[in-house]
């Protein structure tokens, strides 16, 4: 039997009932790691002897009834800009390639008392800034379906890690699009949730109005699972809001009848590849028959939502990222014989060419004589924005739409083009501006074989109507069953 | 008026703190220090003055303007990086400038998903990390403190 293939509640399950031990999960997901990461990179550490401990400890922690959750035993991976107490938190970036945190962060505190069995660290664009994990100082991660193609990204190694079998669910962080894009590349499940609704404290800040931790898993879920685990108030973030944890439990009979689904026309126009177009407007048909009304309407102001995030995240990101100076931590040259050597050739060496691009932009929007032009500016837009979403849920109880315009891209062909890649984030963007929840699941394939992700937009704080649809959804197709090749040979037989 | 005396006039406006005779010449001497630290040069606000009068998105960005951002980014770029960065941000740039089709005179600037009110918690007296877990990360530490090249003579 292979028990790598499947779901997190299941082996929760199967380790409740002493079908399976947490040790021996734990086991067969590390033999996967070493036989598939060698050509996926979905990893940058693995924790080979802590996560065994780990399973152990968390195994008798099982058998004495002092852990509860669905998820206890079930071992998985976190991005590696979420902060793991001394182990290392690269952020895909050789300015941290040393970084060992002194903490934990709170998703991660989570986790491990949910009985989380933490396999390792994933591969992500430095700092999370990308859309291919192709900016990782430790290499490209590689697609599961085609090793030649992209991840996608920034959570790269998240969605990679998840669809190659080499972690039953993982963690991203999303400020783009960065968990829902790679979902959608590697055919797997995800949720960006509302901004506030999990605590950012330890994920290492990138755009700080902007960024959110969510789930990556095999099927909507164990992502609804993950996210009511690390969702909540705390403390250490006050930007996460005062509400208790998610509470998914009553979105899973499949009822949809009667849920209202708009599909915004201007998200299906010129740049949208025929190879999505088809399937996302055949998954709409598909929640129709489970009895969702489905309308088109029109929301012009998406056109203006990819310039004004990249004013925003790239002006939050240079504000963020003068944290690295080379003097507390992380990369320092040492040759320099004053202070100001120090911070310019650290920060010169430590950071890659597309984080110094965006800082260099940020610094520029921010600097006096430009900044109403370009950042109070968009400020105006991203109010706009918003407005339009409040518009649409006054009539709709979600939007659907495409996640990204295409399948993953061959690694290397978007790479020398900074604003072409950016304009793969046009779907995926407006969400993280708005500070709404949004889903993806597989929906589909393209003529290539390549993934199609499917993304369903909600209203602040209903995840639950998102999760309940794409339940209802992943019940009556079979997108997020399918499997890369990678996964089904060499699959450990236990 | 130099920056070191406006601050300086600042400070005695603000706070009602006079600097005056012996002391000025010691405290300018102490903030030319500061300032020299933290990178700041008159040259440069200059810099960032003329830089106002131009249209970025019509001229491109410049020597002295990617001078300029590498400056305030505390970056050094190769020329070759920096030919590079001048044709991609004015390019990005370019893209941005679409964002003039709207009109934005009535809307608020958002800068935050939801408002906000002071998120408050309990005042708790709590351990903070140890001083030997912060510095077990820095490059270089002497005594107990992160050490850094010689700053002042």
């Amino acid at each position: 039997m292979d028990i790598t293939n499947k779901t997190a509640l299941e082996i929760g399950q199967m380790i409740k009932n002493k079908e399976v031990s947490s040790p021996e999960v734990t086991k067969a997901m590390l033999e996967n790691i070493k036989s598939r990461d060698k050509s996926v990179n979905a990893f940058i550490s693995v924790f080979e002897d802590e996560a065994m401990a780990q399973a152990e400890k968390v195994q008798s922690d099982i058998d004495k009834g002092n852990i509860a959750s669905p998820l206890a035993g079930v071992p998985m991976a976190i991005k590696d800009n979420i902060c793991t107490k001394d182990r290392l938190t690269s952020c895909g970036s050789k300015m941290l390639y040393n970084f060992k945190p002194p903490y934990n962060a709170t998703v991660t505190d989570k986790l491990e008392s949910g009985g989380a069995i933490v396999l390792g660290k994933l591969n992500m664009d430095e700092f999370a800034m990308g859309g291919s994990t192709e900016t990782s100082y430790f290499g490209a991660a590689h697609n599961p379906w085609d090793t030649d193609r992209v991840t996608g990204g920034s959570s790269g190694g998240s969605a990679a890690s998840v669809s190659a079998e080499e972690a039953i669910y993982a963690l991203g962080s999303d400020t783009g699009g960065s968990i829902r894009q790679p979902c959608s590349f590697c055919g797997v499940s995800g949720i960006k949730p509302t901004y506030g609704g999990v605590s950012r404290y330890g994920l290492v800040a990138f755009a700080s109005s902007l960024d959110q931790i969510g789930p990556i898993g095999r099927d909507i879920k164990d992502c609804a699972e993950v996210l009511s685990l690390i969702s909540g108030h705390d403390p250490k973030d006050s930007t996460s809001v005062k509400r208790a944890p998610y509470d998914f439990s009553d979105c899973f009979d499949g009822n949809i009848k009667g849920m209202k689904i708009g599909i915004p026309t201007n998200y299906f126009g010129k740049g949208l590849d025929e190879d999505v177009k088809k399937p996302v407007l055949e998954s709409a048909e598909t929640l129709k028959k489970l009895g969702a009304e489905i309308e088109e309407f029109e929301m012009s102001i998406v056109d203006y939502a990819i310039p004004t995030y990249y004013v925003l995240a790239c002006a939050e990101a240079s504000s963020n990222l003068s944290r690295y100076d080379g003097i507390k931590y992380g990369y320092r040259n040492r040759d320099c014989e004053d202070l100001m050597e120090v911070y310019l050739t650290s920060r010169s060496e430590g950071f890659g060419m597309e984080v110094k691009r965006r800082i260099m932009l940020g610094s520029f929007v921010l600097s006096s004589g430009y900044y109403d032009a370009y950042y109070n500016k968009s400020l105006k837009v991203r109010g706009l924005i918003k407005k339009s979403f409040d518009e649409a849920f006054s009539s709709y109880d979600m939007i659907l739409s495409p996640v990204a315009p295409t399948v993953a891209y061959k690694i290397g062909e978007n790479s020398s083009d900074p604003l072409k890649m950016y304009l793969g984030d046009i779907y995926t963007v407006s969400v993280n501006l708005a500070g709404i929840p949004a889903v993806s699941v597989p929906c589909g394939f393209g003529k290539n074989g390549m993934p199609v992700g499917l993304q369903l937009i909600g209203n602040a704080f209903e995840e639950n109507k998102l999760v309940k649809a794409a339940y209802a959804f992943q019940r009556e197709t079979d997108f997020h069953l399918k499997k890369p090749e990678i996964a089904l040979k060499g699959g450990n037989a236990q | 008026m130099s920056v070191q005396e406006k601050m300086i006039a600042c400070l005695a406006e603000n706070t009602g703190i006079l600097i005056e005779g012996d002391m000025l010449e010691n405290v300018k001497t102490r903030l030319n220090m500061i300032l020299d630290l933290i990178g700041y040069s008159e040259a440069s606000e200059t810099a960032a003055v003329e830089n106002k009068v131009v249209n970025v998105a019509e001229t491109g960005i410049d020597d002295a303007l990617i001078k300029y951002l590498e400056e305030l980014s505390r970056l050094r770029l190769t020329p070759e990086e920096e030919d590079r960065a001048k044709e991609e941000l004015t390019k990005i740039l370019m893209y941005i400038e679409m964002l003039n089709e709207l009109d934005t005179d009535n809307v608020d600037a958002m800068s935050h998903p939801f408002p906000y009110t002071n998120n408050f918690r309990d005042d708790e007296r709590k351990e903070s990390t140890d001083r030997e877990l912060i510095l077990k990360n820095a490059p270089q530490q002497k005594d107990g403190c992160f050490k850094v090249p010689t700053t002042v003579e």
